[in-house]
């Protein structure tokens, strides 16, 4: 349809011009469609009456009231902008209207209750992956997006490796990129005159220790300067306050004994104070004492002792800090080579990490792999909520299209599909939450010691605020998409054909298959990272420790206030007389460290070189002076030679066994070990009697390095503590009340803070790996489940779907054997495909878990085949049910049914 | 199954010509003026503008927003007048949907005129009293 031609605007009065360019601030489509007649119309009215007034009035109207029109215009074309164009019924009556949300809001509910299994399993699904994701993020959230809980955290550093001594925190100091440093050391005490005596973890820190981790008192005090003179006061920590003292204020100001001597309490420390946990031993300190600077060894640069903590200045980083700390390493290493620099001439360095490195650093990589995982889960229960999703879009084309039919576009189609989809998900929100918050208390039950800062990880605001955003874009991605594709179709082809026959056609099929089997491959992988570590820990238990774990019982023995090996033995050996006497024991014997005492790479306790006299050692042994019974309550195998009787461990040379790989490494093979003699530094020389099997004295999971045995008597220090250890015979469950009694009847004072089976102790040093396998295999098998789950549904679902077209074919002479096939291998299809990317990824996966491995390789082709066959074995069940449904159509019912 | 009483939008209740009523003022003008025959948007403008005795002025661009509405509601319908001169001019005929529309609203506002007239004559005689 021609328009008024253009020519006739030449010469137009110039009201009629400005009219004509005002209107270019309408919405093209608007423009487009009735411009030219405005212009015109309005060109008519300022031609039919000439009077000024008339006139006046004219401009004034048609001028005055376009800014109005014009925002109009712009705010449908916004809002409809499609339907303006198309010409298609809309909306007309613009604005956010609060009614029509709550409307909103009214209709998606009520259409949700319509179909509770659908919402249920939605909201289920959503809240099992948002909540698993949730709970492993929030301990990785606390653990490292989370500052440290102290002033500056972000500029406090650690020197690595290991501690160190008094005069080397004195080089630290003349680091110009560190403005403070803080330094403690740990050791055990006892306290005695408080009750039964007790074993206690005290900290000993340097002057400024708790302003620069920001501490304050809940009562009293904390240390002030003039308390490092004589170091004779202790602060308390708040949870020891309330243990021993059930928070009695007066004991501040008493004096307490510690390991005998009179101390003064000076004060609790504050309950909200955190300890810092690389700088303190163990798991908390209990007492915290100034460092006591008249200890002979202050000025001993062997002595290393210290934890060493530093405070960046303002404007200074990391590297600034290595700089510094590398040219300190090189100047020491100069001026005492004897204590800084290796055999080899390598100097000894100082690595400096943050603070927040160095307290969680070692656990980033389990919980980067569990956030993996959880990802995972959170995939396939997102492909399930797909499924589900699609298939209530279909279900719904009719009622779809007959309200389109009634009026509504689809832009009022999509809202109420919309608000349903953010209905779903603040439902499964608060289900997610709810399980973070059952998965967190479960994963920190499960595993205290693995995590650290473990006290820490609570669920907050911001975790709530991730489930919710984590959901929303679940729910908006896996679940409205999928619906609106499906809504989007086949509106008026369901509306023809009764709302019958609707399957969403080809795309929504192939969807459906290629959600199968990204729910397949997804779960493969999980389920086979389960099987490794599951046969890793299995492999771990299974594994010879090389020591007896059956019926013996161990208890750490810190005895305190002796200068001299003989004395300090005499009184163990007291002890161990009474205890090997108590009914049912067998035999008792101590030493410094029992095996599996200090696992996960803490190496305990006395390592120096030996070798054939008269030649040095290039690599050191751990060195384990024992004594009693040692080698019949652990009974380790002897491989040459035999044991050194009790009598002959006082001999000269002291009689020692070395274990088979320092035998080999020394004499070429354990039998030419036997008879010959070696020497340990600091510890002189040494017969070897025997050679003993490789054991697991470090942990199940690592070898135990050179090592040799020797008597006790030839240990030439005190050590702060020993270990004893008695093989029972019998029933042995009040071995830990006999044993104390034991104790206590030669040293009243002394306490027994823990007595442990060898079975406890070998339970927690697997306890990594049984914490991971645990985990990965309940995430293999809820991935597993929901895969099922998903392609038994989808499955069923077809099947539903055509049942009419099955009663057609069985009544058309169809068997229901090749019905059944069709079934089963629509299920079976897209489950092989995704078992081969599965495969493939799985493979990937097994490389990223490949240090936490023990006995089985990463790509282990038997626990692959085992992974997949278990998942197409699902796979063929959840298929076969559905199958089977196919197989019993009656087609007389379904199609008497039409 | 879904009854489409489930269905609370607006859209659903557009189907009753009640829930479109009351008109606004201009609407009914417009409405009306049509209804004695086809018009072009200046006609338009003109009969409005007499018919109300000037209490409604229109400008073209309010005037083609609601011509606009009117034809997407179905009210009215765009014919092209190709009797006049060269330059076609496009005209608006009322549909019988229109027609129901203002029948409705004419009726509604007797209704409401009905109910309040005895009122006022009852009180134009109490007073005379």
């Amino acid at each position: 349809v021609s328009r008024t031609p253009s020519s006739g605007r030449r010469g137009e009065p110039v009201a009629v011009h400005a009219y004509r360019v005002i209107l270019a601030l309408l919405p093209k489509p608007v423009r487009d469609r009735d411009g030219e007649e405005m212009a015109s119309t309005f060109s008519a009215m300022w031609a039919a009456d000439a009077s000024l007034p008339a006139r006046l009035g004219c401009l004034a109207r048609s001028f005055g009231r376009m800014p109005g029109v014009v925002a109009a215009e712009w705010w449908d074309h916004w809002r409809h902008h499609r339907y303006h164009a198309r010409g298609v019924r809309g909306y007309e009556r613009g604005g956010v209207d609060m009614n029509a949300i709550v409307r909103g809001v009214r209709v998606g509910l009520r259409s949700l209750s319509r179909t509770p299994s659908f919402t249920c399993s939605t909201v289920l699904l959503l809240g099992l992956g948002v909540g698993a994701v949730t709970t492993i993020f929030t301990v990785a959230d606390h653990l490292f997006l989370r500052p440290l809980p102290y002033p500056h955290a972000d500029r406090l550093v650690r020197v690595q490796n290991g501690s160190h001594s008094f005069p080397s925190l004195r080089d630290f100091q003349s680091m110009p990129s560190v403005e403070a440093w803080v330094a403690s050391s740990t050791e055990e005490v006892s306290l005695t005159g408080e009750g039964d005596p007790v074993r206690l973890l005290q900290a000993r820190v340097t002057e400024d220790f708790f302003s620069f981790f920001g501490a304050g008192p809940d009562v009293g005090r904390l240390l002030l300067p003039e308390d490092f003179g004589a170091a004779d006061v202790v602060v308390l920590s708040f949870g020891t306050w309330e243990r021993l003292w059930g928070r009695d204020p007066r004991v501040v100001g008493r004096t307490i004994r510690i390991d005998g001597a009179p101390v003064l309490v000076a004060g609790v420390l504050d309950a909200a104070f955190t300890q810092p946990e690389v700088m303190v031993d163990g798991v908390a300190a209990d007492l915290w004492r100034p460092v006591d600077r008249s200890h002979p060894m202050i000025e001993d640069r062997g002595w290393h002792t210290l934890a060493v903590a530093g405070r960046l200045a303002p404007e200074a980083t990391i590297e600034d800090a290595a700089r510094d700390a590398a040219v300190v390493a090189e100047r020491r290493a100069r001026d005492v080579p004897d204590q800084y620099t290796r055999r080899d001439g390598s100097i000894v360095e100082l690595p400096i990490v943050s603070l927040q490195e160095a307290t969680v650093g070692g656990a980033r990589e389990g919980l980067n792999l569990l956030l993996g995982a959880v990802t995972l889960l959170l995939l396939v229960a997102c492909a399930n909520v797909a499924h589900l999703s699609m298939a209530r879009g279909l279900a719904r084309t009719r009622e779809l299209a007959v309200r389109r039919a009634l009026g509504a576009g689809t832009p009022a189609l999509a809202g109420q599909l919309f608000t349903e989809s953010l209905l779903v998900a603040a439902a499964g929100t608060l289900v997610g939450v709810g399980m973070a918050s059952l998965g967190l208390r479960a994963l920190l039950a499960l595993s205290p010691q693995a995590l650290p800062r473990a006290e820490a990880v609570t669920l907050d605001a911001r975790v709530l605020l991730f489930a919710a955003a984590l959901s929303a874009l679940t729910a908006l991605v896996f679940g409205l998409l999928p619906s609106l594709r499906v809504a989007g179709k086949g509106v008026l082809s369901a509306l023809r054909s009764g709302g019958r026959g609707a399957t969403g056609g080809r795309v929504a099929s192939s969807l459906r298959a290629a959600l199968v089997t990204g729910e397949v491959s997804l779960s493969l992988v999980l389920v086979f990272s389960a099987g490794l570590l599951l046969r890793s820990f299995a492999g771990l238990q299974d594994e010879p420790l090389g020591f007896r774990v059956e019926d013996v019982w161990t208890m750490p023995l810190g005895l305190t206030g002796e200068d001299e090996v003989g004395p300090w033995m005499e009184r163990l050996e007291r002890l161990r007389e009474a205890v090997a006497e108590t009914p049912g024991v067998r035999s008792a014997a101590y030493g410094l460290s029992i095996p599996l005492e200090h696992t996960g790479g803490n190496r305990c306790c006395w390592r120096t070189g030996v070798a054939r006299p008269g030649e040095e050692s290039d690599q050191p042994t751990y060195m384990h002076p024992v004594a009693g019974d040692w080698f019949d309550v652990f009974e380790p195998r002897v491989l040459a030679g035999r044991m050194w009787s009790r009598e002959a461990a006082r001999a000269e040379p002291s009689p020692a066994l070395l274990n088979e790989s320092l035998a080999v490494a020394l004499f070429g093979s354990a039998e030419g070990a036997v008879d010959r003699e070696v020497e340990a530094g600091g510890a002189g020389g040494f017969r070897v009697v025997g050679v003993v099997a490789e054991d697991r004295h470090y942990g199940a999971d690592a070898t135990h390095g050179w090592a040799m045995y020797i008597p006790m008597e030839a240990m030439p220090f005190v050590p702060g503590s020993a270990h004893l250890a008695v093989r029972v015979e019998g029933a042995s469950d009040d071995a830990p009340e006999r044993l104390r009694e034991a104790v206590w009847s030669v040293e009243p004072d002394l306490p027994v803070p823990l007595v442990r089976s060898m079975e406890q102790w070998a339970s927690v040093a697997t306890a990594g790996t049984r914490f991971e396998s645990i985990l990965f295999t309940a995430f293999g098998a809820v991935a597993l489940l929901l895969a099922a789950g998903g392609l038994y549904g989808t499955l069923l679902y077809v099947v539903g779907l055509e049942r009419r077209d099955m009663g057609i074919r069985l009544a058309l002479g169809a068997k229901r054997r090749s019905l059944e096939a069709r079934v089963l291998a629509r299920g079976l299809r897209p489950a092989m495909l995704g078992a081969v990317f599965g495969a493939a990824a799985a493979w990937g996966a097994g490389r990223l878990l490949q240090n936490r491995l023990f006995g089985v390789e990463a790509d282990d082709p038997s626990t692959l085949a085992l992974a997949v066959t278990v998942l197409l074995a699902t796979a063929a069940l959840a298929s076969w049910l559905p199958a089977r449904r196919a197989g019993a159509i009656d087609p007389i019912e379904t199609l008497r049914e039409e | 199954m879904y009854t489409s009483s489930d269905y609370e939008s607006p859209d659903v209740y557009a189907m009753d010509i009640n829930d479109l009523l009351p008109l606004a003022p201009r609407d009914l003008l417009i409405l009306s003026v049509l209804s004695q025959g086809p018009l072009h948007g200046y006609g338009i403008v003109r009969a409005v503008t007499e018919r109300s005795d000037s209490g409604v002025l229109l400008d073209p661009a309010n005037l083609y927003r609601v011509l606009r509405r009117m034809t997407r509601d179905g009210w009215i319908v765009e014919t092209e007048d190709e009797s006049e001169d060269a330059a076609r001019r496009r005209t608006y005929a009322i549909t019988r949907t229109g027609q129901s529309v203002l029948r409705a609203e004419v009726s509604r506002l007797e209704r409401l005129l009905g109910t309040v007239r005895p009122a006022l004559a009852n009180g134009g005689r109490r007073r005379s009293k």
